[in-house]
């Protein structure tokens, strides 16, 4: 699409469709966002029209958002077509290497340097991309969000520090992030730059917005936002922002020159860059547990990989050997010349001797530590488990599966070892956890089964041991029944242990007494037999 | 050697007893050095397991993951499982393969050689390996066969406490999980459960057994072709259980029909071995079923 002819997005909009956002051409046509489209195209036939996608811009914004993590650690989306990044301290890496030579001598002028470096060298890098920005940069948030909207002339613009006001009192009230009926509202009473506002008694300013309630929005309310946001701007008063993602504990950073293409030169940077984050680790004694590599792309998308450890983990090879598993299928783009490593969850962790560690079981923690991060980065920590005890006697709920990730082998010892009196019994190796109905034909009603049908196969029954009769919680009768709870979870079970003419071996269980207990679920009312007939479940193989 | 049975038997392929005089025949060192040179090019561990005459807790430890019975360590060479080795495990039928997967555990249950309640299994001389198991298995075949249950592995003595369960979406992922355990220090031994092997994970498994001295089983499809690269394979069928002590219509401790289809270093006729083991739940070893029983009349009566 040529960018000199007038296109405009529209949307649909209180009035019918609306114009929501236009190209410089048509702005210079005098195409107004939120003017209805059919007046547009009467006074401008020529107007090309697509309609607005806000789900896919603010996507697209939230992933700028994501790649602007180059500039600072904090930044998320502003608004509806902004972002903002907290830069506080980060300056001075966008000097060019000669001048953070003098960084001591003269910090504060460095500093200023150092932003309008990085300023220039963002807005550069959105130009490249196509995209037109304005950036500003000020004490607050608000400031900032005012000047890049009413203040940029060239493609950025700085307010020095501490003179906020100043920098701020020529713009309009509609800077300061309120809504449009509060501006109208402001103008009407002549207050129509921000400056304006500085001098104005609070008290009066209230009294007299009192009497302008409408029915929808309290007057007092509308000021009160007014000077929230102006107080805002002016750093009067806090305004915390939550970032897009957690802020590092510790972050390592590798920028170059000529962006990286082949797998291996992106391997080597990540060796460098694990043994600079293992560095700041050893220096802190702490280690993380969970490390976060972004790759930026140099066509503005970024990549981002994380893996977790078990332990507080501070090891080079193990970091970057998870990492490098990760990036192997990675596609570069057009090359990566920005990439971080970031450290996560850190805990303090002691400088430990390696080598003439004696205590073997330590030595195999550590190791089985390994294994797991390893399985469980690649596989997912969903599929990589341990076995744990529950104290119930319900069989599938004596046990569960739990990721193995973290968790501590004298721990799951320790459990097992306390519940091992509930371990009496014959129980099989393989639990079908939910119990497959089988159908069963016994000798006697109550007896053991001497034909079973599972799996759509017959198996005939040679021997059989039980029952072993095991009666629900006395307490399930009074909680909701669990919509994942197996069927017949609420009933007596009488467990039998069966073999088959094959030798192979069986747990069953029938749910229900005959007669005296009926699962709500089976359905069907007092007279159906089939109702009062108990079920029989497949519940495990045996050895 | 030592062996729970009793008598000292020489391993298969260590060096004989030297000889009593000094006057050996020139043909007999020729001799040693050729089996030596042998084992080194089949990379048979257990060369350097030193002389028959070892006491059992000097045993290195390999030596002492046995089935627990003579008769069956009997067929292999050293009479033990090869702990550096990759061993497959066939069921007879498609219907044998929790038959194959319990035979699977109960070997992993005798190389960890003690059970949760800290006796020590009485044919293991002590605890041979503090590690993992890490039984690998694509997620269908949990859903399939049922997922490990930890009061039924206490059963067959294998503590659920040092269980490492991998599930799997791809044979790919379980070659590459299986691999990564063997290689690390964590785990006594590795159990995947994998259709078929093709030649060359079959053979990267067996290498990184060797090395790292890790155990590794692959419990295979009944009719898929053979695994390579393995130092042994089996055939396990379920079998009408044993008698119960005191009850005679209850199902015994459990018998399998075990065959022990090849086995690197035995001869190849030797090597085809079968025969019904009984699994003792109170002893934790497997032994040679004492003959069946004649359960004719019991099937009658159930009929």
């Amino acid at each position: 699409m040529p960018a000199d002819r007038p296109l405009a997005l529209v949307a649909h909009g209180a009035h019918g469709l609306e114009i929501a956002a236009a190209n410089e051409a048509a702005r210079a046509l005098r195409v107004q966002t939120g003017a209805g489209l059919a007046d547009t195209r009467a006074a401008l036939p020529a107007l090309i029209t697509l309609p607005a996608e806000r789900d896919r811009d603010r996507d697209d914004l939230l992933r700028l958002a994501r790649w602007c993590g180059r500039y600072g650690p904090a930044r998320h989306v502003d608004a509806e077509d902004g972002l903002w990044i907290d830069i506080t301290g980060v300056g001075h890496l966008f000097l060019p290497k000669l001048a953070t030579g003098s960084a001591a001598a003269m910090p504060h002028e460095n500093d200023e340097a150092g932003e309008r470096a990085l300023l220039a060298d963002l807005t550069a890098r959105f130009s490249r991309l196509g995209l037109t920005a304005r950036a500003a940069c000020a004490d607050t948030l608000g400031a900032a969000h005012a000047l890049a909207r009413f203040a940029a002339e060239g493609s950025f613009v700085i307010a020095p520090r501490g003179e906020a006001s100043s920098v701020l009192a020529p713009l309009p009230v509609a800077a300061l992030r309120i809504d449009i009926d509060a501006v109208r509202l402001l103008e009407r009473l002549g207050l129509r730059r921000i400056g304006q506002l500085y001098g104005l008694p609070r008290a009066a300013l209230e009294r007299r917005f009192r009497a302008l309630n409408r029915k929808d929005k309290p007057g007092a309310e509308t000021i009160a936002t007014v000077l929230l946001r102006l107080d805002q701007a002016l750093g009067h008063y806090g305004e915390p922002r939550a970032p897009l993602v957690q802020i590092p504990d510790f972050t390592a950073r590798l920028s170059f020159s000529d962006p990286l293409l082949i797998a291996a030169s992106v391997e080597a940077a990540l060796e460098r860059l694990c043994s600079d984050l293992v560095g700041m680790l050893v220096e802190a004694g702490a280690g993380g547990r969970r490390f976060c590599l972004s790759l930026y792309r140099s066509d503005g998308t970024l990549g981002e990989v994380a893996v977790g450890t078990s332990t507080p983990c501070r090891d080079e090879a193990h970091i970057g050997r998870l990492l490098r598993e990760k990036i192997a299928h990675f596609d570069a783009g057009f090359g990566i010349d920005l990439m971080t490593l970031e450290a996560h969850e850190v805990a303090p962790l002691d400088a430990r001797q390696q080598g003439l560690d004696a205590d073997a079981t330590g030595e195999h923690a550590r190791a089985a530590a390994r294994l797991v991060d390893r399985l469980s980065g690649r596989l997912g920590t969903r599929c990589v488990m341990r076995l744990l005890p529950r104290a119930s006697h319900i069989p599938e709920a004596a046990q569960k599966h739990a990721p193995a990730l973290g968790m501590d082998q004298a721990k799951i010892s320790a459990a097992f070892e306390a519940s091992l009196p509930t371990f009496d019994g014959r129980r099989p190796p393989f639990l079908l956890d939910p119990p497959e109905p089988i159908e069963v034909l016994a000798a006697i009603p109550e007896g053991a089964p001497a034909l079973i049908v599972w799996r759509r196969v017959r198996r005939r029954i040679v021997r059989a041991e039980g029952p072993e009769r095991i009666a629900p919680a006395w307490w399930a009768a009074y909680v909701p029944r669990a919509p994942e709870a197996c069927a017949g979870a609420r009933l007596t079970r009488d467990y039998y242990f069966i073999e088959e003419a094959s030798g192979a071996r069986y747990w069953v269980f029938r749910a229900g007494l005959y007669d005296k207990e009926r699962d709500g679920e089976c359905g069907g009312d007092d007279d159906d037999p089939q109702a009062r007939t108990p079920r029989w479940f497949m519940h495990g193989l045996m050895p | 050697m030592r062996l729970p049975g009793g008598g000292a038997v020489a391993p298969f392929f260590a060096p004989p007893p030297a000889p009593h005089s000094q006057q050996a025949r020139p043909q007999q060192a020729r001799l040693e050095q050729l089996r030596a040179l042998l084992a080194t090019l089949e990379r048979r561990p257990g060369f350097d397991r030193g002389p028959a005459s070892v006491p059992a807790a000097e045993l290195p430890e390999e030596a002492c993951w046995t089935l627990g019975h003579p008769d069956v360590d009997g067929w292999l060479p050293g009479r033990h499982l090869d702990a550096a080795s990759l061993g497959e495990i066939k069921p007879e039928t498609y219907r044998d393969l929790p038959a194959a997967l319990t035979f699977a555990l109960l070997l992993a249950s005798r190389r960890l050689g003690m059970d949760r309640t800290g006796n020590v299994a009485p044919t293991v001389p002590r605890p041979v390996s503090p590690g993992l198991v890490v039984w690998c298995w694509p997620a269908r075949l949990a859903r399939e066969c049922g997922g490990l249950y930890g009061p039924g592995l206490v059963r067959l003595g294998l503590d659920p406490a040092r269980v490492l369960l991998v599930e799997t979406a791809t044979p790919a992922e379980t070659l590459w999980a299986m691999e990564e355990s063997i290689a690390s220090a964590a785990a006594s031994i590795v159990i995947g459960n994998l259709d078929t092997v093709a030649l060359t994970p079959a053979r990267r498994l067996a290498l990184a057994a060797a090395a790292h001295r890790t155990p590794a089983l692959v419990v295979t499809a009944a009719r898929s072709p053979a695994m390579a690269a393995t130092f042994a394979r089996w055939r396990i069928a379920a079998a009408p259980s044993a008698q119960h002590p005191l009850d005679p219509a209850a199902p015994g401790d459990p018998r399998f029909t075990l065959t022990l289809e090849r086995c690197r270093g035995t001869a190849m006729g030797a090597a085809l071995q079968s025969s019904v083991v009984e699994w003792s739940h109170d002893a934790h070893r497997f032994r040679v079923a004492a003959g069946m029983a004649d359960r004719t009349s019991e099937t009658a009566s159930w009929a």
